[in-house]
């Protein structure tokens, strides 16, 4: 594929520039010129251009309209082609003057938008392995494969991406209880409850000190506490033993959440734990599809294997 | 590369640009600019665009069919190494 990719660059160039468009030198006829020149003798110089046949442009080329007429139609299309591709949008050749067929591959550079990039990820190589910004792209990484149901990756990534935040920031970091609380909602999914709910422990105990320390509640502090009430009711706890499982945790902290939160808390892990006929209705399917996820995971599994 | 926004030519054909009102030739307009130095930097990141109204048709800013390629190229060695990048992240190279 390599050979085949330097011989066509070789070959482009070799014939684009070997035999240049005779439109861009042709002169119906021989002209001479007087040119000004310090080192000639009478301090004039005699510059001739010469007669070229067959004018104005060398139509053996094909259709040239609104071409790159110096280096010829090939250069022009294969820079279309990856000018779109690539989306970088440097114009050599006009897209607008390639023949139909030839334009298609633009077009569909165009729609397509992306077809090689994404260049947002290469923290990696810019910071060194262990930037905080490297974590985030695990992170978002990581999230892309568990929607993707590669879950084993995922949490391979998550828990990367937690080390490196808490070897730079300290466990106490927000960024820590938001790498916690990620990693704890894939252990859910997975039905590893019980080491979801001690970390997602770890990660209240973050949101909480943070909001103590700096006297206003933090941001993430109440998803964090309805993901966590949610994974108690997912456990079988009941409401009652919800609220004073957050109370006790918030207690140390002098965090009070307010009796309108808990109220509604205490009603979500209810309707979480009586599941309404919606939710009987979509259990159902789970379980009859299931055969079928099993089997496409089984296939994707068995294509990804090198 | 230079600094100067234009150069002002007098053609090699006598009134090529066509006659001024006064009887003289009219020179000709040569737009130039820092184009060498930003050629790289909207290749290699993709910008797009160009120095001049027809970019890189312009021998100014190709002057060859060698820098043409390197243009070429040069636009797309970022993101087609970008895809063996993912396959290196996720162990799939």
């Amino acid at each position: 594929m390599m050979v085949l990719f330097i011989g066509t660059v070789v070959w482009a160039i070799y014939f684009d520039t070997m035999k240049p468009n005779p439109g861009l030198t042709a002169h119906p006829a021989g002209q001479t010129y007087e040119v000004p020149s310090a080192s000639a003798p009478g301090g004039k110089r005699q510059v001739t251009i010469p007669a070229v046949a067959g004018l104005p442009v060398d139509q053996h080329l094909g259709n040239l309209e609104g071409k790159e007429l110096r280096f010829g139609t090939s250069a022009g299309a294969a820079w279309g082609a990856i000018t779109t591709d690539v989306t970088c949008g440097a114009i050599n050749a006009e897209q607008d003057s390639l023949n139909p067929l030839a334009g298609l591959s633009p077009m569909v550079g165009v729609w397509l938008n992306c077809i090689f990039g994404g260049k947002g990820a290469i923290d990696e190589q810019s910071f060194g392995s262990h930037h905080p910004r490297v974590a985030t792209n695990l992170n978002n990484l990581a999230l892309l494969l568990k929607s993707t149901d590669r879950l084993e990756e995922a949490e391979a990534l998550y828990r990367r991406a937690l080390a490196i935040d808490e070897q730079n920031f300290g466990s106490d970091h927000p960024n820590v209880g938001s790498d916690l609380n990620n990693l704890a909602a894939l252990l859910e999914a997975t039905d590893r409850l019980d080491e979801a709910e001690q970390l997602m422990r770890l990660m209240l105990g973050v949101f909480l000190r943070s909001s103590a320390s700096t006297g206003r509640q933090d941001p993430f502090l109440k998803t964090g506490v309805r993901n966590y009430a949610a994974l108690l009711a997912d456990m079988g706890r009941s409401p009652a033993q919800i609220i004073s499982r957050l109370t006790d945790l918030a207690r140390p902290f002098g965090i009070n959440f307010g009796s309108g939160a808990l109220s509604e808390i205490a009603r979500q892990s209810q309707k979480r734990r009586t599941a309404p006929w919606s939710s009987v209705l979509s259990g159902y399917f789970t379980t009859l599809t299931s055969p079928f996820r099993k089997v496409a995971a089984l296939l994707a599994r068995k294509n990804r294997a090198p | 590369m230079t600094f100067n926004s234009d150069y002002q030519v007098s053609t090699l054909e006598p009134g090529a640009m066509g006659t001024a009102d006064n009887g003289l030739a009219k020179l000709q307009t040569i737009v130039t600019g820092p184009v060498a130095v930003t050629m790289p930097m909207e290749q290699l990141g993709t910008n797009g665009g160009g120095f001049f109204g027809m970019n890189f048709a312009h021998p100014y800013q190709s002057p060859t069919a060698v820098t043409n390629f390197l243009a070429c190229f040069a636009m797309m060695v970022f993101p087609f190494s970008l895809v063996l990048m993912y396959g290196r992240m996720l162990n799939r190279l």
